[in-house]
C-alpha cells in the first residue's frame, strides 16, 4: 500500500538525515527542517492526508515491532511526531500522547522525541471550542391534520383491506 | 494561577489553519433595537486566552461566560472546561441568538473557577438612537 507522501517517512533518504542521531532534542530539530516531513505537516493540515490514512500507516510501521528486537523503521513514528506537533487536533495530542507513553528497549527515541514535541506543543496555546444556543430551540409548532372536503369523519373510515385479502375474497 | 491575557466578544472568529495565529472580526460594542421588534444577535464569539503557571499543569480550570441582558440582575452561564498539560488556551465560545428588547448594557463576563476576570460590554441602544447610515448590524 502507497502512503503517499507518507513513504518518506521510511524512505532511505530520512535515513540518511537522520544519521546515527541519538540525543531527541536534536532529532526532533533535524527532522523538523527535513522537507518530507513538513511535506507530510503541510498535507495533514490540508486534508491532504486524512487521519485514518495516518493511522493506518502507523499500524503497519507496528507491525514490524518485534520483541527484543529494534524497531527497523523507529525514525518514522518520531518523524511523524516532528510533522504533528504543532497541529490542533485530537488525533495529534493522542498520537504524541501515547508514543511519549511508551517504554520499550526496541523503541527508544521515537518516544524521546515525541516527549520533546510535547514539552514543545505544551507552550503553545490551545484551542477550546464551544458553541450554544443562548435559548433552548423553540419546539416547532405542532400540526393539526385536517380531513379532505368530503372526507368521512374517521370513526366511518372503511376497515383497510389488505390486497392479498382482497384476492381471496375475488376468488372464494 | 491562569492568568487571563485577554477577553474580547465579537462576531468572528478565524484560526489559520498554518499558524494557529487567530483573527477576530467584527468586536461587538453597540446594537441598536428595533421598534416594536425583538432584536436577536444571531452569532457571538467569546474569546479569552489564558496562561497557566508551570504548576498548573494538572491543575482543572472551568471557565463560564456568563451572559446578562439590560435589566436582568442574573446572567445565563456557559461554562466550559480546559484540558489538562498546556500552558496556554484559547477558550473560543459562540453563543447562538441572544435575543434583546430593551436598552442597557448587554454584559459579558468571563469567570475562572467562579471568579470574576473580566468583562466585555455591549450597549444597547434604544431605537431612535440608531444611526441613519448604519447597515450590517448585528440585529436580524
Amino acid at each position: 500500500m502507497n502512503f503517499g507522501v507518507l513513504e518518506y517517512l521510511r524512505s532511505d533518504e530520512l535515513h540518511r538525515i537522520v544519521g546515527f542521531t541519538t540525543s531527541a532534542s536534536v532529532l526532533r530539530r533535524v527532522l523538523q527542517k527535513a522537507e518530507g516531513v513538513i511535506a507530510v505537516d503541510k498535507a495533514i493540515r490540508r486534508g491532504e492526508m486524512t487521519e485514518p490514512e495516518v493511522r493506518t500507516f502507523v499500524s503497519t510501521l507496528m507491525e514490524a515491532f518485534e520483541p527484543g528486537k529494534r524497531l527497523p523503521d523507529e525514525s518514522a513514528p518520531a518523524a511523524l511526531a516532528v510533522a504533528l506537533e504543532h497541529q490542533p487536533t485530537d488525533f495529534a495530542e493522542e498520537y504524541l500522547t501515547r508514543l511519549a507513553g511508551l517504554r520499550y528497549a526496541e523503541m527508544g527515541i521515537a518516544p524521546a522525541v515525541a516527549r520533546e514535541c510535547l514539552k514543545s506543543r505544551c507552550l503553545l496555546p490551545k484551542n477550546e471550542v464551544r458553541t450554544a444556543r443562548y435559548a433552548p430551540r423553540p419546539a416547532p409548532p405542532r400540526t393539526t391534520l385536517t380531513p379532505c372536503p368530503g372526507a368521512p369523519p374517521n370513526g366511518d373510515a372503511p376497515p383497510r383491506v389488505d390486497s392479498h385479502e382482497r384476492k381471496y375474497a375475488e376468488t372464494s | 494561577m491562569a492568568r487571563l491575557e485577554y477577553f474580547l466578544v465579537c462576531r468572528s472568529v478565524s484560526t489559520d489553519v498554518d499558524t494557529n495565529e487567530i483573527t477576530l472580526s467584527g468586536v461587538i460594542e453597540d446594537v441598536f433595537l428595533v421598534p416594536d421588534e425583538v432584536v436577536i444577535i444571531p452569532k457571538v464569539v467569546a474569546v479569552s486566552s489564558w496562561t497557566l503557571s508551570p504548576g498548573d499543569l494538572e491543575t482543572d480550570f472551568q471557565t463560564i461566560l456568563v451572559i446578562s441582558r439590560p435589566g436582568e440582575t442574573t446572567g445565563k452561564p456557559f461554562p466550559m472546561n480546559l484540558s489538562k498539560g498546556r500552558r496556554r488556551y484559547r477558550t473560543i465560545q459562540g453563543v447562538l441568538s441572544i435575543p434583546l428588547d430593551q436598552p442597557g448594557d448587554l454584559k459579558f463576563q468571563v469567570l475562572l473557577n467562579g471568579e470574576p476576570q473580566a468583562t466585555h460590554t455591549v450597549t444597547v441602544h434604544p431605537p431612535d438612537v440608531r444611526p441613519r447610515e448604519a447597515t450590517g448590524s448585528p440585529s436580524s
